[in-house]
């Protein structure tokens, strides 16, 4: 069944069904002329169980620092190249799928950049339905052999990013994960896109966001404030490796809402 | 912080429920007997101390606490609401306090206490308390009364078995003198000396008889030879004269009168021989009359000696049985003293026992006194339901402080941005606030609206339930 906010806004190239292309699904050539502006656009709205900060709340503290998070990667961009991360957290639960969706969209800087969120957490995907989209194919069909990527692609607005959803894996998600297709995959939307993020499992119960850091420029490490015990973050670090891991990101860090709620008046006069 | 303000407001609504409390004392001292007890021992050798345990014992009994609970019907609310019997007495036991006020010594010398009743009413608390102290004080008096009046009834009866027993030791040792009277010890040296006499006399009468023997058989001889010399003097009368010659007829007549006497002293019998038909010829005479001293001496000594044998025998027989007759008076006497001993003892005791007795009756004995009055309570008793809530507030408050310090050395978990900083040096570490939209927070103020209302709502009532707990 069909999401209640999602809707098909583009022409008709959108009509273009799922698996209707011809070409082999090893070549990836179809690929290779993905054309952006003929996905189909799906919006999320109000029933979402996501929240975008810098959607619901432009000039709140969260969306400020996803702002802040922005700049950062971007100068290491600068220096380094980097325009495909990674977020993975140590363990479940720790809000990996929203920090995802909240950085794709801040660092598409209302589609001004081109974003790709993959949704890359095959054993227990949810951004789909947390967005109230009606399921559709992905990245698992894509892997186990749907030729093209340009059917599983979707604008998702308002957010101004790219989506890859998970799909349904048919095989072992962490098989899949170690394929090749996944190689070609991200040669083919590798120039189409500024930047590439990935939403990883865990990486202390699977391996798979170890196979996932194989592909990705940089790391981000997701932790739970008063939650993720330290442990667990280090075991994580160890695990990825420290030289790939550029950050750590503390969500819901309770002292940040109160600094901004003493200047807030200030700054929102 | 929640846990502890919670706990305390719990806590607080809890104290202000329970209901005041009051409290009546009664003070009561030991005093000792008028009559020093070196003139008359008291009757109850119970000290002060132990008289108050076993009173305080018999005020809490149970029988007596159902007494007092339908006398001042107590605890009526429990009652209706069908608590049992042992459940009252139990609260009011609970309710009850016996206590000394100043150390009870080890020699016993004991001398203020308190009795007090804690109960819902004041009025009520006192009077129970009064009445507490009247029991105590009453129950003294007639256990110690009810002490001497027995422990006299029972030296009466005492003395009167011991009376018996002394009269059937004084027949005994009475028809025991009788029964062995040569046998006893002090009569041993008598005895010695008696027998003593007796064979001196025995000695004596042998040798006496010995000689009368030697007598007898003398004139045996000179009988018999006299009888030779008479059938001689026949024979020599035959040659010239015949048998029926009236000379040989004598001489045979004669030879048979000694014959006879011959016969009787070698029988050696008493009895006299038959009397002679014929005037005795002089020398049968002079032996008949020999016979008859030597016989008649010779049965004189015999009897004398069979009589000092058997003196001789009984003295012997007295002497040897004295040692046992002296163990056997022995041991009666020895009763005997017991008894008398014990007789005598008794009599004392009872007579210290009446005028213990007296004592006690006269209520001169040692005795507890109402010292102070139960008065009337003014105030509840115990720590005040204010200090006690504020006390629970604080306690509630530091739990609450303590369960978060330990929460929070235990706690591994990361909290902010710094901590990230000095755990990792990467790059990229950015702390990232709960999202919240404005409806969220709009929320979240109502919410903390809400909680304020309750809080301040739930403080009203606790002060409204203290206010009219107070003014009722």
């Amino acid at each position: 069944m069909r999401g209640a906010d999602e809707l098909v806004t583009n022409g008709p190239d959108s009509l273009v069904g799922i698996g209707v292309t011809t070409e082999s699904p090893a070549s990836g050539q179809g690929d290779s002329a993905l054309d952006l502006s003929t996905l189909r656009t799906v919006e999320f709205g109000p029933r979402s169980k996501v929240k975008v900060a810098t959607l619901i709340d432009p000039r709140g503290a969260a969306s400020d620092r996803f702002r802040l998070l922005r700049m950062k990667l971007r100068h290491l961009s600068e220096k380094t190249g980097l325009r495909r991360l990674l977020i993975t957290s140590a363990l479940p639960q720790d809000g990996k799928t929203t920090i995802a969706l909240n950085l794709a969209t801040t660092l598409a800087e209302q589609g001004a950049r081109k974003v790709l969120l993959i949704e890359a957490d095959l054993h227990h995907p949810t951004l789909s339905d947390r967005l109230d989209l009606e399921p559709k194919p992905g990245l698992a069909e894509y892997l186990e052999s749907t030729p093209s990527i340009s059917g599983l692609l979707k604008r998702l607005t308002p957010a101004q990013i790219y989506l890859l959803s998970s799909g349904f894996a048919k095989t072992n998600p962490t098989e899949l994960l170690q394929s090749a297709r996944l190689t070609e995959l991200l040669a083919a939307v590798n120039s189409k896109f500024d930047w590439i993020v990935i939403d990883s499992p865990p990486a202390l119960p699977l391996t798979d966001a170890l196979s996932l850091a194989r592909h990705v420029d940089g790391v981000l490490l997701v932790a739970r404030a008063d939650v993720t015990p330290r442990e667990a973050v280090d075991e994580a670090i160890q695990r990825l490796g420290p030289a790939n891991i550029l950050g750590v990101l503390l969500n819901g860090a309770s002292n940040v809402d109160r600094l901004y709620s003493r200047y807030s008046r200030y700054y929102n006069r | 912080m929640v846990t502890a303000f919670l706990a305390s407001l719990a806590g607080v609504t809890v104290v202000s429920q329970i209901r005041p409390k009051y409290m009546a004392q009664a003070v009561l001292t030991a005093t000792q007997p008028v009559i020093s007890q070196r003139l008359v021992t008291p009757a109850s050798s119970t000290g002060a101390a132990e008289a108050f345990q076993l009173l305080t014992r018999q005020l809490l009994s149970k029988r007596r606490l159902i007494e007092i609970i339908l006398k001042f019907d107590l605890y009526k609310r429990e009652r209706l609401r069908g608590a049992s019997t042992d459940a009252l007495v139990e609260a009011l036991r609970s309710n009850i306090e016996v206590e000394t006020l100043d150390p009870v010594r080890a020699r016993g010398d004991f001398n203020t206490f308190t009795i007090s009743f804690t109960g819902d009413d004041p009025k009520a608390a006192q009077a129970v308390a009064s009445e507490l102290a009247g029991l105590f004080i009453h129950e003294n008096v007639k256990t110690r009364e009810a002490q001497a009046l027995s422990t006299t009834e029972f030296l009466t009866d005492e003395l009167e078995s011991a009376r018996t027993r002394l009269r059937a030791l004084e027949a005994q040792l009475r028809d025991f003198k009788t029964k062995f009277g040569g046998e006893l010890p002090e009569q041993q040296m008598i005895n010695l000396q008696s027998m003593s006499e007796i064979r001196t006399q025995l000695q004596n009468t042998l040798s006496a008889l010995a000689q009368t023997r030697q007598q007898r058989g003398a004139i045996e001889n000179a009988i018999a030879a006299s009888i030779l010399r008479l059938q001689f003097e026949k024979t020599e009368l035959l040659k010239k004269l015949t048998s029926r010659h009236p000379s040989v007829l004598a001489k045979d007549q004669e030879a048979a009168k000694l014959q006879i006497l011959m016969d009787w002293i070698r029988a050696g019998t008493a009895e006299p021989a038959p009397a002679s038909t014929t005037p005795d010829e002089p020398g049968v005479s002079q032996f008949r009359s020999q016979v008859i001293t030597t016989l008649a001496a010779l049965d004189r000594l015999t009897r004398d000696e069979g009589r000092l044998t058997a003196e001789m025998s009984r003295y012997q027989s007295q002497i040897s049985n004295t040692p046992v007759r002296e163990q056997q008076l022995a041991t009666l006497m020895r009763e005997y003293d017991q008894s008398k001993q014990q007789y005598a003892d008794l009599v004392g005791r009872q007579m210290q026992s009446r005028l213990a007795s007296n004592v006690e009756q006269n209520q001169q004995g040692q005795q507890f006194r109402l010292v102070e009055e139960p008065a009337l309570p003014r105030a509840p008793a115990g720590i005040p339901r204010s200090r006690m809530g504020l006390a629970v507030a604080g306690g509630s408050i530091i739990l609450g402080l303590a369960g978060a310090f330990v929460r929070n050395m235990a706690d591994t978990s990361l909290h902010t941005e710094r901590e990230l900083r000095r755990a990792w040096p990467f790059p990229l570490v950015v702390a990232i606030p709960t999202l919240k939209s404005p409806e969220d927070r709009r929320r979240e103020i109502g919410g903390y609206v809400l909680e304020s209302l309750a809080a301040f709502t739930m403080a009203a009532v606790v002060f409204a339930v203290h206010a009219y707990t107070r003014a009722k």
